[in-house]
């Protein structure tokens, strides 16, 4: 891709990287709105029509009513028109009304938010323990091994498997957590754990592919003889180098926690985003799942894109090429 | 990347997940031959019977037996995974390949397209998938398949355009062959070998996602055996019966890891250009393997 010039004068790289970022949040908006579009016309297919959803099983009435419900809603209009309607709500921050609930998505949305935040920021910080754990253990060549092997099997469990395993253990066997709600930080620590569990093992895989990978550049024979130990090699070292990819891999799982966690939400019996989608899903209650979506791509994006920015703070050589993701995929080589 | 990998009959690991494989595969095609019940055939006197000698894995709460269940339920796990991670290949190495080679605004415009595709997780692109087509376990196959592309089209992708640069593709177009030429006899050999050894990890992800969509209850409906749904039944007797949670999740599990074992044992053994290297045992490792999760 782009050619790297490691001696690049301050006030170009300066110029290079508000370039970038411009780009990326050009690339932002773009992403974001290709999702509404996708989002509500595939949503355009479900079966079904919006005002027998509303009604649920038991509702019947008159055509007139129901023509008037037709039009209260914008429905009688052709798709063009309900598209564009919906993208300049959107823009003004009105993300429409539920079928079922009749209450703003926006409002249903918010209410979600903090318990799903809540659940994701637990988890990542108990992985990043985790992670950080494993890296420092993962010195010794033969600890490698077992953290490899272990990393394998936390990866292939199925994260509702976890979930249940953890709840018979530590809320049905020994009592120390409750078996469902949202309510206090007791009800926080299964389900925190479990998206931890498969996150940290993806993540620390990563990490240590990539200490391995930096262990193998000359430099760092060169660090070692002028008589570095190994804590210090990794801390001030190989770290940095293996942080990029990590990170964009970390952004990633954190961006998909937000909506991500619907197993786990469900499991637990709290509430949170991903709840909120399956039941509107389950209820084709369309305006709740397409705002979900938006919020979800929204949260996705905006996390990705920090992240972006930050790796090229953390490794230099890559400040000239951070346009896309796919760089990284291409810088592999 | 760099891995080490160890020639075939030494390492342990798969030394222990080619028979589960094997074991596994048999249960998925001639399932009455692993089952010792019928897995559809209650008896109440029995229900949430703990492991024994005549249930070894223990029976449900209308006692019926956990293992035979298990083994008829391998079938659909197995169908799902496979159809789904190797058919998203085919139909996203096609599009990822398209891409690559698509002229520039072309690719442009379609890429972004992927990047909100791909701003979603598998599980939840499946999600809204189902909500469009509606539950039932051949839409969740077809579910499972579609949130799989994305990824694979961003491999082809990166592969091609990898190739393009490489020199016996300049050579070839240097020599006057046309788009077509290159592309067919260059590009799409090689990219489609990636994309398969791709597609073994796969395998395993559409597994755990298939049995998470029919542990919502959204893909096999009672009473046919489907470990998904198996382990949903589990979760209002988990303090009675803890076998009812643990043997169908090991089933997904062990399958899952034996898939994944095997396929980076084949995918340590594939040198650069993809031809099968038995003498060396260092190998080139030129697919990220993480690629699939992002």
């Amino acid at each position: 891709m782009t050619p790297i010039s490691p001696r690049s004068n301050r006030s170009r790289q300066v110029h290079v990287i508000a370039r970038a970022v411009l780009l990326r949040l050009g690339g932002l908006v773009v992403v974001l709105w290709g999702t509404v579009t996708l989002a509500f016309f595939a949503l355009k297919l479900v079966r079904g029509n919006p005002v027998d959803i509303m009604l649920g099983t038991h509702g019947q009435i008159a055509p007139s009513r129901r023509a008037e419900i037709e039009s209260d809603w914008g429905l009688d209009l052709s798709w063009g028109e309900q598209y564009i309607r919906y993208v300049v709500r959107v823009l003004s921050g009105d993300l429409g009304t539920s079928y079922q609930l009749r209450k703003p998505v926006a409002q249903i949305i918010g209410d979600q938010l903090v318990p799903t935040l809540q659940l994701s920021a637990t988890a990542l910080l108990i992985a990043t323990l985790l992670v950080s754990l494993g890296a420092l253990l993962g010195r010794r060549r033969w600890m490698r091994r077992v953290l490899g092997t272990v990393e394998l099997v936390a990866v292939s469990a199925p994260i509702f498997w976890t979930a249940l395993l953890l709840l018979t253990v530590f809320s049905f066997a020994l009592g120390w957590f409750p078996v469902s709600g949202s309510r206090g930080l007791n009800s926080l620590v299964l389900p925190a754990v479990t998206i931890a569990i498969p996150v940290s093992a993806m993540v620390g895989q990563m990490l240590r592919q990539g200490i391995e990978r930096a262990e193998a550049e000359p430099f760092i024979e060169t660090v070692r003889a002028r008589g570095v130990g190994p804590g210090r090699l990794l801390t001030h070292h190989t770290l940095r180098h293996a942080a990029n990819n990590t990170l964009t891999l970390g952004a990633y799982i954190a961006g998909s926690l937000v909506g991500g966690a619907v197993l786990v939400e469900t499991i637990f019996g709290r509430s949170g985003l991903g709840r909120v989608m399956l039941t509107a899903i389950l209820g084709r209650d369309i305006p709740v799942v397409l705002g979900a979506i938006l919020v979800i791509a929204l949260v996705f994006v905006v996390v990705n894109t920090a992240v972006d920015v930050l790796s090229a703070v953390i490794d230099p050589r890559l400040s000239g090429s951070f346009v896309g993701a796919s760089l990284v995929v291409a810088g592999e080589r | 990347m760099r891995s080490k990998s160890v020639p075939w009959g030494i390492n342990p690991s798969v030394l222990l997940a080619a028979p589960f494989l094997a074991l596994v595969i048999v249960a998925a095609l001639w399932p009455s031959l692993l089952a010792t019940a019928d897995p559809l055939a209650t008896s109440l006197p029995e229900a949430l019977q703990p492991p024994s000698s005549e249930h070894f894995w223990g029976t449900d709460q209308t006692g019926r037996d956990v293992w035979s269940r298990v083994v008829f339920g391998t079938r659909f796990s197995l169908v799902v995974g496979c159809g789904s991670a190797f058919g998203a290949a085919l139909i996203g190495g096609a599009m990822g390949i398209s891409l690559g080679l698509a002229p520039r605004w072309i690719d442009g415009i379609l890429l972004r397209a992927v990047e909100v595709l791909m701003a979603f997780p598998d599980f939840l692109i499946a999600l809204i998938v189902l909500a469009v087509l509606g539950s039932g376990p051949k839409n969740v196959a077809i579910a499972v398949l579609i949130g799989a592309v994305p990824a694979y089209i961003r491999v082809a992708r990166a592969e091609t355009l990898t190739r393009l640069q490489t020199g016996f593709v300049q050579a070839s177009t240097l020599l006057g062959r046309n788009r077509w030429h290159v592309a067919l006899h260059h590009i799409v050999p090689t990219t489609v070998r990636s994309l398969l050894v791709l597609a073994t990890i796969g395998v395993g992800t559409g597994i755990v996602t298939a049995a998470g969509l029919s542990f919502l209850g959204l893909g096999t409906q009672e009473p046919a055996p489907d470990w998904g749904l198996m382990l949903a039944g589990s979760r209002n007797k988990l303090s009675q019966a803890w076998w009812l949670a643990l043997f169908p999740g090991l089933a997904i599990i062990g399958t899952v890891l034996s898939v994944s074992v095997l396929s980076r044992a084949v995918q340590g053994r594939q040198d650069f250009r993809g031809h099968l290297r038995v003498s060396s045992r260092r190998s080139r490792g030129w697919l990220h393997r993480d690629e699939l999760s992002r």
